[in-house]
């Protein structure tokens, strides 16, 4: 098998919050999953087990028994979220996936600028996390709908579709390298351009499924990025909202129109003008990679 | 200088979104006067500004009732009544509803790990709405479960009575059992969106 980005066989992982109802949920399907989760913090549970898996009170604990944990996901509850994120990129951790909804804006632009001069890659927050199928899943994302790996990396700003379109994917007996949900807030740790970045340079991704939604202009600065020659695997891109009223948010904290910025045309029009071919509907996506792998 | 400084200082404390003076006056005698301020506030950050309420925000009724049980509601202007779960997937089954020339009358996100009472009352204010001549449910079950929407979708059509028709969407997470519960009560499921969407699209033009 090929590299996938972001996970693999190799992660091991930590879970913050691993106590709480969503925390404990999802570590269990992890380790269905087959991912190497190796310990969980949550202050004041030190020396509990959940689901076998050894609790810590703080993260530098964690890292002292177990110093190959090299990812982390957070289920903290938002108001403490941050915390936890500080306390996670202090202890070393590189790559941190955070799930937990609600984080307060200020709080995110602190912490995601806090974790770029650190050298910290953030997924989310309000995101379903990274798998990359049959190897590692460090998120929420369903166990049943990723069983074949292959040659389309997915980058997704929303869960629900991204699980559809690589349903259906697999459906079509097409696998997936790695598929990211990259996360709904209007602040994030990782945006769509720098996962394509990360797909161009893996050897195992040979075609790039970008789902994006209305609000702020992620996709129109991939385009851009696109049209510049540097991205020579074939994109193709799904974009939600077309009908959304402007001034209203979509369920997303970041999908929304507000300013004239990140309307549905103009980041299909973006699109266009690079040959990105744009899917009016998500099984559609599956029609328009088949076309470039036949 | 001072009323950068000052608008800074409104914008951190306060977790603002904006914070905006337009106009802003100078008047004869060297006093600077803010004519108008518009200041959005995170709804997140509200935990730690316990002087602002989300009361006061300008959600409407039957949005800040749709919060209390965990949905996204927005009042669009059309007529087809659109559930389904997820933020994109939401939109996506709109975004579907106009590809079939209908205007989609609301975004209603039961969200991912929907509960069978969050289903249920979704569903009851879309059967209640007046504009609403059909309903639309996009359910894709990763995290949700199928067999909890249906019983969710049991329920309310058990409280409400309706002459207005339902297509269903199932799929996903412990579909069969949704499947067989909604077929107790006659109702029909569909594979895709697009399947259910030509269905009701059949349904209104009569």
């Amino acid at each position: 098998m090929g590299m996938a980005i972001l996970v693999n066989e190799n992660t091991k992982v930590l879970v913050q919050g691993i106590t709480g109802r969503e925390g404990s949920r999802h570590t269990e399907y992890m380790l269905q999953y087959g991912t190497k989760v190796v310990a969980g913090v949550t202050p004041g549970r030190g020396g509990q087990t959940v689901h076998g898996v050894p609790v810590f009170d703080t993260v530098e604990e964690a890292l002292r028994k177990f110093p190959d944990i090299n990812t982390s996901i957070i289920f903290v509850p938002a108001q403490f979220a941050a915390d936890s994120v500080y306390e996670a990129i202090d202890a070393g951790i590189k790559l941190i996936v955070i799930i937990t909804e609600h984080i307060p804006i200020h709080d995110a632009l602190r912490f995601v600028n806090y974790a770029k001069r650190k050298g910290v890659t953030i997924i989310g927050p309000n995101c379903p996390g990274v798998v990359s199928p049959l190897r590692s899943k460090v998120g929420i994302l369903p166990n049943h709908i990723y069983t074949k790996s292959g040659p389309v990396g997915i980058v997704s700003r929303s869960g629900t579709l991204t699980y559809e379109i690589s349903y259906h994917l697999t459906q079509a007996g097409i696998g997936q390298s790695t598929v990211v949900g990259i996360g709904g807030d209007p602040i994030i740790g990782t945006d769509t351009l720098e996962v394509v970045k990360m797909f161009e340079e893996d050897p195992e991704t040979k075609y790039i499924v970008v789902i994006g939604e209305i609000g702020g202009t992620m996709e129109e600065r991939l385009a851009k990025y696109i049209g510049s020659g540097k991205v020579t695997k074939p994109v193709v891109a799904y974009i939600s909202g077309r009908t959304a009223p402007p001034g209203k948010r979509m369920g997303h904290a970041g999908a929304i129109v507000s300013m004239g910025m990140g309307s549905y045309e103009s980041k299909v029009k973006a699109f266009q003008e690079v040959n990105v071919p744009v899917a009016r509907t998500p099984t559609e996506v599956v029609k328009l990679i088949k076309q470039y792998i036949r | 200088m001072t009323v950068a400084k000052a608008m800074y200082r409104v914008f951190t404390e306060y977790d603002a979104e904006l914070v905006e003076i337009n106009p802003l006056a100078l008047t004869t005698d060297g006093q600077l006067i803010a004519l108008d301020v518009k200041v959005m506030i995170d709804d997140n950050s509200l935990f730690r500004h316990p002087d602002i309420s989300v009361e006061d925000s300008d959600y409407t009724m039957e949005e800040l009732e749709a919060r209390k049980y965990g949905l996204h509601y927005v009042e669009l202007t059309g007529y087809v009544g659109i559930m389904a779960n997820g933020a994109g997937l939401t939109m996506a089954t709109m975004d579907l509803v106009k590809e079939y020339g209908h205007e989609p009358a609301d975004f209603l996100d039961v969200g991912g790990g929907a509960s069978k009472d969050s289903v249920k009352e979704g569903l009851k204010m879309l059967l209640t709405d007046d504009r609403i001549k059909a309903v639309l449910i996009n359910i894709f079950g990763g995290i949700t479960r199928c067999d909890e929407v249906a019983r969710g979708v049991v329920e309310a059509l058990n409280e409400v009575k309706t002459n207005k028709p339902i297509f269903i969407r199932l799929k996903g997470t412990n579909e069969e059992e949704g499947r067989k519960i909604l077929a107790e009560v006659g109702l029909k499921t569909y594979e895709t969106a697009e399947e259910a969407m030509e269905a009701l699209s059949k349904a209104i033009k009569r």
